[in-house]
């Protein structure tokens, strides 16, 4: 690349006198001018589509259409208070960190930063090295309505605000008037459920057949390979298609007590039972218990009035509900 | 008609499931037969009361 430097001066000799060898313009000065100019036009850029070689340095650049990076640039003049380019996959690839003004570290950065996304983008930080992320202490962490889980986490000395439920927990089911239907089921028990209780209160039917429970997995209740045993003084007797809780009943009885399922077994689903009561009308105790397998995670319990797994009794009074933990 | 009572623990929801008609005939035996079978174990223990 060269400049142009004019090699003859013609404006001298105007002044020059007639005569004088000097005055006289001779081809080859005009010559060598054309030659000077053709040589620095061809080694300059053109405003129309130039193509630079070598380095080139623009201090101020203004880009008002759409600028093209066919290489990949080297950012080399970033310092540490400059954002950092690290995309591979747009050829951006600089070193340094994410200056105070960008939310990073360096000087005092006193600002809210707040990144704003239109569109359903995940933001995600891949590091190598152990990372800490600090929270604040005060202030609001998130808005986030939906709900979440937590997994390995430790809480020291939690303060639990509202209702706990799942796992653990001792929940209650919804109590409901058994005063009509010849059975009331829960169901949707969930599958990690333990122990269960079940509460009579004020129980009665119509007829003189046992209260009794059966229960079974989410493909129903199972009426048959019950071992359990019920005991009112009067008529004690074992049964294999329900568990008893109560050996002797009638229309009049009125019955309230607490049956308690455990389960004994997981791998073999067994569950044991044990029961308590006492029945106003014919006014005795009963104490029953035994034990089932079932053919799958518990799932359903049944009350029903009946001796032989079959409802038939129907309820006219009192209430039943669950806890389960 | 003949109903169950059927709670959802999951959801709290509680339906009343009525019998179908083929559901309600099997009640209906199961329950004359225990109660005739309450009858004959009445009548055994009349017969014999010790």
């Amino acid at each position: 690349m060269s400049n142009y430097t004019k090699s003859t001066n013609f404006a001298t000799k105007d002044t020059l006198t007639s005569g004088d060898p000097l005055k006289i313009v001779k081809g080859t000065e005009i010559n060598t001018e054309f030659d000077a100019i053709s040589t620095a036009i061809a080694t300059k850029a053109d405003t129309a589509s130039p193509t630079f070689t070598g380095t080139v340095t623009i201090p101020t650049l203004s880009v008002s259409g759409t600028s093209t990076l066919t290489s990949q640039p080297i950012l080399s003049s970033l310092t540490a208070s400059k954002p950092v380019f690290t995309d591979s996959s747009k050829g951006l690839v600089s070193t340094g960190t994410l200056g105070a003004d960008q939310g990073g570290t360096g000087v005092a950065n006193n600002a809210a930063m707040t990144v704003t996304g239109s569109g359903n983008f995940a933001y995600t930080r891949t590091l190598t090295g152990t990372t800490n992320v600090t929270f604040p202490t005060t202030g609001t962490l998130a808005t986030l309505a939906g709900s979440e889980t937590f997994t390995n986490k430790t809480l020291t000395s939690p303060a639990i605000g509202g209702t706990p439920t799942g796992v653990g927990i001792l929940t209650s089911g919804t109590a409901v008037a058994s005063t009509s239907g010849t059975s009331i089921s829960f169901s949707s028990i969930p599958s990690w459920v333990k122990r269960v209780t079940i509460m009579l209160a004020g129980v009665s039917t119509n007829g003189a057949s046992n209260l009794a429970v059966q229960i079974g997995p989410v493909a129903g209740v199972e009426t048959s390979g019950y071992s359990g045993y019920a005991y009112t003084p009067t008529s004690p007797a074992s049964y294999t298609t329900e568990w008893a809780i109560n050996g002797t009943n009638s229309a009049v009885n009125v019955y309230s007590g607490n049956v308690f399922l455990s389960l004994a077994d997981s791998a073999t689903n067994t569950w044991v039972m044990s029961s308590s009561g006492g029945g106003v009308g014919i006014n005795t105790v009963s104490i029953a218990g035994g034990s089932k397998a079932i053919a799958g995670t518990l799932s359903v319990i049944r009350i029903i009035g009946s001796n032989t797994g079959s409802p038939v009794d129907t309820f006219d009074a009192g209430s039943i509900n669950i806890l389960y933990e | 008609m003949t109903h169950r009572i059927v709670v959802n623990v999951e959801t709290g929801e509680v339906t009343q499931v009525e019998y179908t008609a083929e559901e309600q005939a099997a009640h209906d035996a199961e329950v004359a037969r225990q109660q005739q079978e309450q009858q004959q174990q009445e009548q055994q223990q009349q017969n014999d009361p010790t």
